[in-house]
């Protein structure tokens, strides 16, 4: 693999890509080998756990943001 | 109401972007956002966003106004009045949350009641919420033996008892007990839930915490647990809790 990609732009690719949504689908695996995640992503992704994914999401993005309460 | 024909005016709709980001949004509320001279948005925390921007290059995230510590209601306030200030400038603004804008959002509500009241065009989208991805993620028909729904906060700190014998829906329980914005799971809060449902419930019945998949793939988190083991429970960010009845 030539280039490596991060996990927030593939799922931001993800959400506005329909093409790579279908690939993903299909074979999700492939669909992320081919777009440049790296193994770490990969089996986030497969099998880890929303909350492990935020932390990823995390660190990549730099973000301290709080939890997004709808009322109070 | 399309996008108003007189520009000097300003106006207000609200849209839900539904829970997996850009794939639950509707062609109507795709259309607003694609019209709209100003959109600001709201997603849950770590939730994908180019969607958005590829949309409206004007879009614009208010996420910042939720930095932990700050009290809910004065973040309430802030995001009412950062859409009405563009909505008093003439500008045709679209607010973008997740889920819908109508259910448990008081940002939105009272956006589109303020916008109204002083004269200018507002509405408000159906969209999907998180109660739709649960119904489907645990096979649950409201239309079988009804639903109760409450946020948990509301729920823990009203006096109204549930009925036993009818499913009940807890939101937001991560900070259940809360009037700050934060980004930790509120245990003290948990405790006193957990509580509170095993003088209803017992001890040993079982519930489901519930989280819809947040992200475009994934799958949505599903954990069993007693409600003595509630407290110490792993709780993603945006958990429900789904109670079942007594009797089945």
């Amino acid at each position: 693999m030539a280039f490596r990609r991060e996990l927030h732009e593939f799922l931001n690719e993800l959400s506005e890509n329909g093409e790579l949504l279908a690939q993903y689908n299909d074979d999700p695996d492939q669909a992320m080998l081919d777009y440049g995640l790296g193994d770490e992503d990969r089996e986030l992704l497969l099998h880890g756990s929303n909350d492990q994914i935020r932390e990823k999401l995390k660190q990549e993005m730099k973000s301290h943001v709080a939890y997004v309460i709808r009322m109070g | 109401m399309g996008r108003p024909a007189d520009r000097r005016r300003g106006s207000l709709v609200a849209v839900g972007a539904g829970i997996r980001p850009g794939l639950h949004l509707t062609q109507e509320s795709r259309s607003r956002i694609e019209r709209a001279d100003e959109v600001l948005y709201l997603l849950a925390e770590l939730a994908p966003t180019s969607w958005i921007h590829e949309l409206n290059p004007a879009a614009r995230s208010l996420i910042d106004i939720y930095r932990p510590g700050r009290d809910q209601r004065e973040v309430y306030e802030e995001l009412v009045e950062t859409a009405l200030e563009s909505v008093r400038r003439g500008r045709y603004v679209c607010m973008v949350t997740y889920g819908n804008p109508a259910v448990f959002d008081d940002s939105c509500h009272e956006a589109v009641r303020r916008a109204r009241e002083e004269g200018y065009l507002a509405e408000m989208l159906p969209a999907i919420s998180a109660i739709d991805c649960l119904f489907v993620d645990l096979g649950i028909d409201p239309g079988r033996v009804g639903l109760q729904l409450f946020e948990a906060t509301q729920y823990l700190t009203s006096e109204r008892a549930p009925d036993t014998n009818v499913p009940l829906v807890l939101w937001q329980i991560s900070v259940v007990g809360g009037t700050q914005t934060t980004n930790a799971v509120n245990r003290d809060g948990l405790r006193r839930l957990a509580t509170r449902l095993a003088a209803l419930y017992g001890e040993d019945h079982e519930v489901i915490v519930y989280e819809a998949a947040p992200f475009p793939v994934g799958r949505p988190t599903i954990e069993h647990v007693r409600v003595a083991d509630l407290p110490e429970a792993e709780i993603p960010g945006l958990s429900s809790l789904y109670v079942p009845p007594l009797k089945k």
